[in-house]
């Protein structure tokens, strides 16, 4: 059997591979080059694994489940939203190498924009926390449920969406993802379960580290009307993207 | 037409929240009013719902979708949405006054209208997917509920220990949907339910029946939506949300282990040892969660201790199999928990100006420590005790079923329901009051009144839930022991609380007292008022990972 699939376990991260896109996304400063980071990077991974038909061993599933459960676990004490993300989409695409097997490339891409969309939302979210606050450390800025209303609602829901939170499509792949393994490798969809959990309990920590409290600065100006209607457009259209998979592959 | 109102049920709450979002600014206050006047909608069509399913007794399933996306309107499932509308009216109307200094005013009425419209699809869910994202859902609405006020402290810890409490119940019904899609092909619970009952015998994990083991994980859901012992540590600490968040979780969020329980009964029907693990995990619950209330000197942690004992009493009474008296049980406690939860504040203002206690025999013997000592004949009053109530329930029961004795389950509800009136009788006994004949008649006529009328109400839900008779016996079998067993373990508990009646009876009237060593007494004492160390326990768990999380990182330089 060929190696050559430890080349895609850069682009769907098994550790320690993942410490590459981890360097890369850390080094690049420019929001956009991040948003681009994270959209391609899986991308890269899907055209791999289907354009040059590599074989991938099947024990390489437990690797890509403790993969997720070591990111997922490492992010319940990350307190910076940008490295936050970073973190969850090294959990979350490990997820793939659990769901692959049984699907065609159209739907795993489609399925991995529906992971990484919310992701790139929240590096969007994270330069407007960024420009108010000059920091996007949680805890450090806090109660912008009362000083930014608009600002922590379109926060809280991107988070929910990030965490696998019905109708978007984290759920529904973590769905498909244990359907898959549940009677074949049990243990796997055990584990994938227990990445779930872990990526609830990191976003709400997260969450209650900036939304929660007394505001911590007065007369920070909210999201503008527009762009609450942008990002509130987003999120509407990646849970329809949720839904959308989940007729498919359910 | 009735398929039409299925949809509109659930769907008006939902639709008015997005609404009355998206236009919070344009209607301000007027929110509350058009929240109110959805989920009385809501209600209307619900007892419509309900009538229709008492006439015809027929099941409506409405589909969206191949595969998924199904509503189905049942017996529970119209019984349900009645009761949840209903104690979510009540709740809103509560709300409209309650809340009307508070901030976030609209994100309150907004997030009571989704919780409501998530309950209605639980409860409608005609296939695992709609469930499963109706049940996570609770949690997440029940988590932002909790936390309305964002600046208190403590309400968003317990909120966000809900939330963790709750994903965790969450995940093993996942597994389980999953083991059911993978075994039987099919998320239509319908279907499911006719596969099963057609072939029980398909094997999963290490060739384990799929319906045990999927009926464990869902009872392991059920419990921690039901906070059964272990998993009950979010319950008593949800207080420092609204009061009106408080009446709703436990009127109607916590009963959901019940329902879930309920909407598996034709899977619970196949299995063998799933039962008897709730009828244990129940008891203990209700045990440990009664010990708890009575040592709480906070009245909020004591009401949600309580919760967690009727909770466990309601968990037990499926692992005996008696299903649709869960159902009663659930809807009368959400009523009167409900009712303690929205009269709180009017009986502690009331308070202020008068303590309201009547003056009678009561008062005198429990706030003025004045009762007038006068013996009875102790052997009297055991037989008393202990002969009465058996007879009120064998009586009451044989009025309904006469073959019910013939029913292990029922047997262990007759016990407790003996025990439980056994006690009250005791309880009177030792109340020592100038006229005890006249209390013992009243308390015996008021218990016969309460267990006839909860035997036919019970047996009315159970023909109306169950109409087919064979699926009550199924579960009673289901949830049956080995014979010789079962008459010893009922044999060997009659006897210990005989005996320890008997006990304080005759030490009681000698005034030897119980030797009992004082030490143990104060340690037991300790150890329940530190809530038996659950949450210490979970705390030094947490902060355990989240050390090793720390390590991990520094470890591994943050990449």
């Amino acid at each position: 059997m060929s190696a050559e699939w430890l080349l895609v376990a850069f682009f769907f991260p098994l550790f320690p591979f993942s410490m590459v896109f981890m360097l890369l996304y850390k080094k690049f400063a420019n929001p956009w080059l991040k948003i681009l980071l994270v959209l391609t990077w899986p991308m890269i991974g899907v055209y791999l694994v289907y354009q040059m038909n590599i074989t991938i061993p099947d024990w390489v599933q437990y690797w890509a489940v403790l993969t997720s459960v070591l990111y997922a676990l490492r992010s319940l004490v990350i307190r910076d939203i940008e490295i936050w993300t970073a973190f969850m989409a090294v959990s979350l695409w490990a997820v793939f190498w659990t769901v692959y097997p049984k699907h065609d490339m159209s739907m795993l891409s489609q399925a991995v924009m529906g992971f990484s969309l919310p992701l790139s939302m929240l590096i969007l979210l994270s330069t407007e926390l960024r420009r108010r606050f000059d920091s996007v450390y949680a805890g450090l800025i806090g109660g912008i449920a009362d000083s930014l209303p608009r600002l922590s609602r379109i926060l809280v829901i991107t988070m929910l969406a990030i965490i696998a939170t019905p109708v978007f499509p984290g759920f529904f792949l973590m769905l498909v993802s244990i359907v898959d393994q549940m009677l074949v490798v049990p243990v796997i969809a055990l584990t994938l379960a227990v990445s779930w959990f872990l990526w609830t309990w990191s976003g709400v920590r997260l969450l209650q580290g900036l939304i929660t409290g007394s505001p911590h600065e007065s007369g920070v100006e909210d999201l503008s009307f527009s762009a609450t209607l942008f990002y509130g457009g987003a999120l509407l259209a990646i849970a329809l993207l949720g839904l959308l998979l989940a007729g498919e592959l359910l | 037409m009735l398929q039409n109102l299925v949809v509109m049920m659930p769907a008006i709450p939902l639709l008015m929240a997005i609404i009355t979002y998206v236009y919070s600014k344009q209607l301000q206050k007027h929110v509350a009013k058009l929240s109110v006047l959805s989920v009385f909608l809501a209600f209307l069509l619900s007892l419509v719902l309900l009538y229709s399913a008492i006439a015809d007794n027929q099941s409506l399933v409405v589909s969206f979708g191949e595969g998924w996306g199904i509503l189905l309107f049942d017996p529970l499932s119209s019984l349900m949405s009645a009761v949840i509308s209903g104690i979510s009216l009540v709740v809103h109307i509560y709300s409209v006054r309650y809340m009307a200094d508070e901030e976030g005013y609209t994100r309150f009425f907004v997030l009571l209208g989704l919780m409501t419209s998530s309950l209605l699809f639980m409860v409608s869910a005609g296939d695992l997917i709609v469930l499963m994202i109706a049940w996570h859902l609770i949690g997440v609405f029940l988590y932002f509920l909790l936390g309305h006020d964002t600046r208190n402290q403590a309400s968003q810890r317990y909120a966000m220990w809900t939330l963790i409490t709750y994903r965790f119940g969450d995940l093993p019904l996942v597994l389980a949907a999953a083991l059911l899609f993978d075994a039987y092909g099919t998320w239509s619970l319908v279907d499911l339910f006719r596969l099963i009952g057609e072939d029980a015998s398909v094997k999963s994990i290490a060739g384990l029946p799929v319906v045990e083991v999927s009926g464990l994980l869902i009872a392991i859901s059920a419990f921690a939506r039901s906070a059964q012992f272990l998993l009950h540590s979010w319950l008593p600490y949800t207080m420092s949300g609204p009061t009106p968040v408080s009446a709703l979780m436990h009127a109607g969020i916590v009963n959901a282990g019940g329902f879930l329980i309920n909407r598996f009964a034709p899977l619970y029907m196949q299995t063998h040892d799933v039962l008897h693990l709730m009828f244990i995990v129940g008891l203990i619950t209700s045990i440990i969660g009664s010990m708890l209330m009575l040592t709480q000197n906070d009245i909020k942690k004591a009401l949600g201790y309580s919760t967690m004992g009727q909770m466990g009493f309601m968990i037990m009474e499926c692992g005996v199999g008696a299903f649709s008296l869960a159902v009663f049980h659930l809807i009368a406690h959400g009523l009167f928990k409900g009712t303690l939860f929205l009269g709180a504040g009017g009986v502690i203002a009331e308070a202020r100006k008068s303590d309201g206690v009547p003056k009678n025999e009561l008062y005198t013997f429990v706030l003025e420590r004045q009762a007038k000592i006068k013996k009875q004949p102790w052997l009297v009053m055991a037989a008393i005790t202990l002969v009465m109530p058996l007879i009120i329930l064998v009586a009451a029961h044989w009025l309904v079923e006469q073959d019910y004795f013939q029913k292990q389950g029922a047997i262990v509800l007759l016990f407790f329901g003996w025990v439980t009136g056994a006690q009250l009788v005791f309880s009177a006994y030792k109340m020592q009051t100038s006229n005890p004949w006249k209390l013992f008649t009243m308390i015996i006529a008021s218990f016969a009144i309460v267990v006839i009328g909860y035997t036919v109400i019970s047996h009315g839900f159970n023909v109306f839930l169950y109409p087919d008779p064979n699926a009550s016996d199924l579960l009673y079998v289901a949830a049956g022991v080995d014979l010789v067993w079962f008459e010893i373990f009922v044999l060997v508990i009659t006897l210990a609380v005989i005996a320890g009646w008997l006990m304080v009876y005759y030490s009681d009237r000698t005034a030897k007292g119980l030797q009992v060593k004082k030490s143990i007494w104060l340690n037991f004492y300790a150890l329940l008022s530190r809530e038996l160390m659950v949450m210490d326990i979970y705390n030094w768990i947490s902060k355990r990972i989240l050390a090793l999380a720390q390590k991990l990182n520094t470890l591994l330089r943050w990449n």
